[in-house]
């Protein structure tokens, strides 16, 4: 299942509308290593990974169907650890150009956000179990690192409510983090202070109260890639998931909180953070292998699962030079310098002289909408400015230089 | 019988364990939760300690694990734990 918009290029991009769709792009594209010998959890799983690990974008994706001990269950690694896979989350060629593919997703990211969409049977919640909850037959779990100090899932999308604000779906924030399955009903969650969770948790806290939290897993690729992000705390990740890809967002209510949740998820882990509760969590193993000392977090008591038919999960290997984190995290930078680089040059523009607005929009004309001051001043005053014919000369050559990977930049003058 | 990296692997008797109490490896702790392969195969076990989380596989080397810096194997002793960092402070740590 994909959906479509309209490229820079002109042509038309599908993006993955969930993870199975992602998939089965990967595997028409030749991009998949399938496992289907028997393997073991430890050592195997984890040398596989590591063996295909690559520098620089250039890793290859596995899906392991034979995992012992837990037969019938599939589990994906590296789905975001090569540029041309993310090309592909992006709907694009898998050969396209990684400054391509940043220009795209940031030409994207300007676009008004499509409403969100709250489905009434979501494909998420096919399978329900709330009584007799065991994550231990859910998940097919290996050690990622060998100096991890349990079984982490570092490919998570973890939705909580921040009790400040009245709740509605652009309030709830989702973030990554590594969670370690450490019962049958728990998770600990690593977080620091400033991490959203974090403050979310600080508050609920302070009003004793216990925080709802909803882990998803197997989320659509750019649900993985905006969660990662941290695009701000005013930023709604939701909105900005339904811009990327042109096409509203599918939520799904949970059964047990007032969360909600991508529609299109694999696995849904609802429950809650017990307030003022901390529990020894780690090590566990980060980017490029550093290895974090144990510490006291917060752990989730897991309430329900919810799951689609023959989930497939889909987690991350850290501990190498060059992860899945560094291209998501490559993506989620251009993105973020883009959007903070708009929002800043915009305010410049609108209260700087005119000298200092042309010049803005020369160097950065693809970030102006068409609201600015400066474009509309420089239409209408002083038409017979004598400076006007340099400027308008630069403006061209830029233009000129430009139309080969932009689009054409807008003439705002008259002669 | 499978084929894997690590060889053939030989699927585990459940006697072999239901006779042995288990203690953490980490922090000797005698509290620890034991989870069987969900497929019923018993080709290996999960062994959670209730009170550090520290969780091993049955066909791992447990050792190699808690070698983190490559000398001798870490362990972690009871009044260790609750000096632990907290990195999220709870809200009478902060007053």
């Amino acid at each position: 299942m994909t959906n479509e918009q309209p490229l820079r290029s002109g042509l038309t991009g599908s993006t993955p509308r969930d993870l199975r769709g992602f998939l089965d792009l990967l595997q028409a594209e030749g991009r998949v290593l399938n496992i289907d010998d028997a393997t073991l959890p430890e050592p195997d799983v984890a040398a596989y990974c590591k063996a295909a690990s690559g520098n620089h974008g250039s890793s290859h994706s596995l899906l392991f169907k034979n995992v012992v001990g837990y037969k019938g269950m599939r589990l994906a690694v590296n789905l975001l650890a090569s540029w041309a896979n993310c090309a592909v989350m992006a709907g694009l060629p898998s050969g396209t150009p990684v400054s391509e593919l940043v220009i795209e997703l940031c030409d994207r990211s300007t676009r008004s956000a499509p409403q969100h969409e709250l489905l009434k049977n979501p494909p998420g919640y096919e399978c329900m179990e709330s009584t007799n909850v065991d994550l231990y037959k859910i998940l097919p779990l290996f050690r990622v690192h060998p100096l991890d100090g349990g079984f982490y899932l570092h490919k998570t999308c973890v939705v909580s409510p921040d009790f400040n604000t009245p709740l509605k779906p652009g309030r709830f924030k989702c973030g990554a983090y590594s969670v370690q399955v450490q019962g049958r009903d728990k998770l600990g969650i690593h977080l620091s202070s400033t991490d959203n969770l974090g403050i979310h948790l600080r508050t609920a806290e302070r009003l004793n109260r216990p925080l709802p939290v909803a882990v998803c897993l197997g989320v659509p690729p750019l649900c993985s890639l905006v969660a990662s992000m941290g695009g701000g705390y005013e930023t709604s990740e939701y909105d900005l998931v339904s811009t990327l890809s042109g096409t509203p967002i599918e939520l799904a209510q949970c059964l047990t909180s007032e969360l909600v949740v991508p529609a299109f998820s694999e696995i849904v882990l609802e429950g809650y953070i017990q307030p003022r509760l901390r529990s020894p969590l780690g090590p566990v193993t980060g980017d490029r292998g550093r290895v974090s000392k144990i510490s006291n977090q917060p752990q989730i008591k897991v309430t329900a699962i919810a799951h689609r038919k023959d989930p497939v999960l889909d987690n991350a290997y850290p501990g190498v030079k060059w992860t899945e984190r560094d291209c998501v995290a490559g993506i989620a930078a251009a993105l973020r310098i883009n959007k903070y680089g708009r929002e800043t040059l915009v305010q410049v523009a609108r209260s700087g002289t005119r000298a200092e607005n042309m010049y803005l929009q020369m160097a950065f004309s693809n970030l102006f909408t068409g609201d600015v001051k400066s474009e509309e001043s420089v239409e209408e005053t002083d038409p017979e400015c004598v400076e006007q014919d340099v400027y308008l000369e630069r403006i061209e050559e830029l233009r000129r230089r430009s139309s080969q990977c932009h689009k054409p930049l807008p003439v705002h003058t008259s002669r | 019988m499978s084929q894997t990296l690590a060889g053939p692997y030989e699927p585990i008797a459940a006697d072999e364990y239901n006779n042995v109490k288990m203690i953490c490896l980490r922090c000797s702790g005698a509290e620890v939760n034991t989870e069987c392969a969900p497929d019923g195969s018993d080709a290996w076990r999960i062994y959670s300690c209730r009170r550090c989380n520290f969780s091993w596989r049955s066909i791992e080397d447990v050792n190699s694990i808690l070698r983190t810096s490559g000398r001798t194997p870490s362990r972690l002793r009871e009044e260790q734990i609750a000096k632990l960092p907290v990195p999220v402070p709870m809200p009478q740590e902060e007053a």
